[in-house]
């Protein structure tokens, strides 16, 4: 019975998630004045994958005027991992006019379900602003740990026991130098706290680069590299991680 | 623009210089350390091959151990009043939770002159990052060996399980990782209680600029600790005390226990009836 009420849950929430995905396809004549999907494959390795891993993410992203939303889901194959799905996200956002200054104020939920029985949560709000060759984003997450239901109830846990623990607050960052080679050949180096799936701690930094490549106005070709360390802030470095991406973003309308 | 920010890094460069002259911190660590946690691991790993595991036998089912963390030696005045404690009988030996020292050789020998022989108290170190500073960890090693390893307490009854990491780097790496991920399929069925010792606090309680465990490791580490129902994680690192209690796992950070701070304390950590306990015991 258990087991049955479990495989319902999950249908309907890979039903809410396909739905959500394909929204913006299905209604983008109506709702949305320009829809792009960007996909990429990840090849990384850090200290806590156990060898390399691999990662596949597609990502939708729809326009009307100053408005966008984004959803997306990402899969990653890995030795550690138990779940396949490793992430979900769906930001908004919105342009702003502010003191002449256009800046972009998004919303974001990210939903990670990192083993078969915890779960992160995270949802928070993000600006980002342009000026020449440098990009600067600054924003807040908040982030709740929590057990599933289904292991809450495996584990007998009293209604005395905590099964989340939240961290109220966490700043975000990304500080972007931005060169163009050329018209279609663009250049990006960026510090930050976060990346598409994941948000570290503020005092975490990485390193983020992307190399873009536009073939035409319809497609898009980039790589990324990203560096990882953990104890910066210590003032005992060590390496932690490192991945490449490529993938390609596709303007559909 | 350019030159506004070439005075800008001169003056950081300069303040770097010479706070790094007149303190105890190790400032190249930014860049580069001498050493990395999986070097780390493989030195203890190495000793703790020629050094066995300790066992301590009591004769009653109710013991008390006293856990310390972030002492900064230099000052010995609040070390010496844990130690002064641990001494009584109720207690079993004493635990610290790195940042012992500040890196330096001679308060690494300060501290070694002060402690006691292992049968009078056993004592169980491991390092914090200040531990690892001024290439610190070759000091460690040679006077204290490994910092990575395990004890156990043996009741007349039951067998109870301590674990020692070295997260002084901000991460165990991956070799560590997958020493306690074995240690802990193997062994934890074995024992009653387990309680894991490590420098770096796991949660954000407030807002410092000390580092955690990156995310992808916690989430690691909170799913193995969920799953071999690790009883409690005793963490230091963040100088100010937070209790996060996530399933039957309490994570808790203790207060540093250096000289001249307002909230120094150190850790009763007890088994009575088979539950693990605890108690902050507050400097006056």
């Amino acid at each position: 019975m258990i087991s049955n009420l479990n495989n319902i849950n999950k249908s309907l929430k890979i039903s809410i998630l396909l739905f959500i995905i394909c929204f913006p396809i299905s209604f983008h004549n109506v709702v949305f004045s320009q829809i792009s999907a960007d996909s990429y494959a990840e090849v990384g390795s850090n200290a806590v994958s156990q060898g390399v891993y691999g990662d596949f993410s597609v990502q939708l992203l729809g326009r009307f005027g100053s408005f966008s939303a984004n959803t997306g889901g990402l899969m990653s194959f890995s030795n550690a991992r138990e779940n396949i799905f490793a992430a979900y996200s769906f930001v908004v956002s919105n342009d702003f006019l502010i003191l002449k200054k256009k800046i972009n104020i998004g919303s974001f939920y990210l939903w990670k379900p990192f083993s078969t029985d915890l779960r992160e949560y995270n949802f928070g709000l993000l600006a980002y602003s342009r000026i020449k060759h440098f990009g600067y984003t600054l924003g807040f997450n908040s982030r709740i740990y929590s057990f599933t239901r289904a292991a809450i109830a495996r584990n007998n846990f009293a209604d005395t026991i905590k099964t989340s623990v939240w961290e109220p607050v966490n700043f975000m960052y990304k500080l972007s130098f931005y060169h163009q080679f050329n018209p279609k050949l663009n250049f990006e180096a960026s510090i930050t706290n976060y990346d598409r799936y994941f948000i570290l701690q503020e005092t975490n930094p990485m390193i983020l680069t992307k190399l873009s490549y536009y073939l035409n106005s319809k497609l898009q070709f980039y790589s990324e590299l990203g560096y990882m360390q953990a104890g910066l802030l210590n003032m005992h470095v060590n390496y932690f991680g490192i991945y490449f991406r490529g993938g390609a973003v596709w303007r559909i309308n | 623009m350019a030159d506004k920010l070439k005075t800008i890094l001169k003056v950081f460069i300069l303040a770097l210089f010479i706070s790094g002259c007149n303190s105890n911190l190790d400032f190249s660590g930014f860049i580069y350390s001498p050493d990395r946690v999986d070097s780390r691991f493989e030195q203890s790993d190495a000793w703790n091959k020629i050094h066995p595991f300790k066992k301590l036998i009591v004769n009653q089912e109710n013991y008390q151990i006293l856990v310390s963390g972030d002492n900064h030696i230099g000052g010995l005045t609040n070390f010496n009043i844990m130690l002064n404690e641990a001494k009584k009988p109720e207690n079993l030996a004493f635990v610290m939770v790195g940042d012992i020292v500040t890196g330096k050789k001679e308060d690494y020998l300060a501290f070694k002159n002060e402690l006691p022989d292992f049968g009078e108290v056993p004592y169980f170190l491991m390092v914090g990052n200040h531990d690892l500073y001024f290439d610190g960890w070759k000091i460690f090693y040679e006077y204290f060996g490994s910092s990575t390893y395990y004890f156990t307490v043996q009741t007349p009854t039951v067998k109870d399980i301590y674990i020692c990491l070295d997260s002084g780097g901000g991460t165990l790496g991956d070799k560590q990782l997958a020493w306690l991920k074995n240690l802990l399929k193997t062994e934890r069925d074995n024992y009653r209680n387990c309680i894991v010792f490590s420098h770096v606090n796991f949660f954000r309680d407030r807002h410092t600029g000390s580092t955690n465990p990156l995310v992808p490791e916690l989430e690691v580490l909170l799913d193995l600790f969920s799953k071999y129902h690790v009883n409690m994680v005793i963490m230091g690192h963040d100088h100010v005390r937070a209790i996060d209690k996530f399933g039957y796992t309490t994570y808790l950070t203790m207060d540093a226990l250096k000289d001249g701070v307002e909230n120094a304390s150190f850790l009763k950590l007890g088994i009575k009836e088979g539950k693990v306990v605890y108690e902050f015991q507050r400097i006056k």
